[in-house]
């Protein structure tokens, strides 16, 4: 029996550890939709963030050389091809990490999804939320994931 | 007697999240990419191959799986077949975009010739019809999506003005942890792929207006 408890032990705790190493980065666009045609963006604060994430994601965009701006108001005073909307959840294990980013690029009049990303890292392969907003959005626009060795500099 | 504790403790922990949860999908926000005034009928079909099988039933949504990857079944928050939920997200979208919206029905197998008769009898300009042949997500450390999704505008005479389909099997998202956490990121997926569904140029124009 003692020997069955151990194996059980040591079962469980691979199973938990396990769970704290996972990454998944995804994205889904609308078919028949063409990014190349989006070039100016407004990042909707999300309301109950206070980490600045709008900012984020902003300046990710300007990185990648669109025109792209954050703001709270729930429309941009200038139009704009795509309303850019997130949802963050934070986790804590030792100290505070992101444990997911999505991001969702949705048309400014209708607020449909043209396409969407996520970011997912448990705590064992956590990154800091610059990085995770890179990977999401590299996958939305199709470019290839961002260097690991980046996430040590941000 | 301590051993067989231990045992039933350690299943529970690694099962506890896993079992009896439920997804509310009427509440789906559905930001269709379509818009018109027109008069509309809706019916959505569950042909899923376990649910006409009977293997599963019609409410079955997914699978939450536990500490060793066995599944446990998620169903609708409802009880109600999973094409009922759908049916009421897709005809509060539709309403939302401006459209009258009749919900002719939803069935598990053939909607056969109903369509044509409801929409003649109801005056209705235009019918869709939402066929679901795979929805359920699969839920262990990640959520994975299988869907296969057709959508069919038929006018009032019975002639089809559009068609699309779209099938795939996907990660969505990361396993949240409680099952309302699973239950936002499988709305927010059945939100897009319907909205991906009606973004389909042939869809759009028979909608449209």
């Amino acid at each position: 029996m003692k020997r069955a408890l151990v194996l059980v032990a040591l079962l469980l705790a691979s199973v938990l550890a396990s769970g704290c190493a996972s990454v998944s980065v995804n994205a889904s666009v609308a078919p028949n939709l063409d990014l190349k045609t989006l070039k100016t963006f407004y990042v909707r604060k999300l309301s109950a963030d206070e980490r600045g994430i709008e900012k984020l994601i902003a300046d990710r965009l300007s990185k990648m050389g669109y025109a792209a701006r954050s703001g709270t108001a729930l429309r941009p005073s200038e139009p704009v091809d795509a309303v850019v909307t997130y949802e963050d959840r934070w986790m804590w294990d030792v100290t505070m990490y992101m444990l997911e980013i999505k991001i969702f690029l949705r048309d400014p009049n209708t607020e449909f999804v043209m396409a969407s990303g996520y970011s997912s890292r448990t705590s064992l392969v956590r990154a800091p939320p610059q990085f995770m907003i890179e990977e999401a959005l590299n996958k939305i626009f199709g470019l290839p994931p961002p260097v690991s060795s980046a996430r040590a500099t941000e | 007697m301590k051993g067989p504790g231990i045992l039933l403790a350690c299943a529970m922990l690694v099962n506890g999240c896993a079992v009896g949860n439920k997804y509310d999908y009427r509440v789906a926000d559905m930001a269709l990419p379509v818009k018109g005034q027109s008069s509309v009928g809706l019916m959505i079909a569950d042909k899923r191959p376990y649910v006409l099988s009977g293997n599963k039933d019609p409410s079955f949504v997914g699978l939450q799986r536990g500490g060793f990857g066995n599944p446990f079944d998620v169903t609708t928050m409802t009880g109600a077949p999973l094409a009922s939920d759908i049916a009421e997200a897709v005809a509060a979208g539709l309403r939302e975009r401006g459209y009258t919206v009749r919900v002719i029905g939803y069935v598990s197998g053939d909607a056969g010739d109903m369509l044509v008769s409801a929409a003649k009898k109801d005056g209705l300009s235009k019918t869709i019809a939402v066929t679901i042949r795979e929805w359920k997500t699969d839920i262990y450390m990640k959520m994975t999506l299988h869907y296969d999704l057709e959508a069919v505008v038929y006018g009032a005479d019975g002639s089809i003005l559009g068609r699309n389909r779209m099938a795939a099997i996907e990660e969505v998202g990361g396993s949240g942890i409680g099952a309302e956490k699973n239950a936002h990121t499988a709305r927010q997926a059945l939100s897009q792929k319907i909205s991906y569904l009606f973004y389909h140029p042939d869809i759009k124009k028979a909608l449209d207006g």
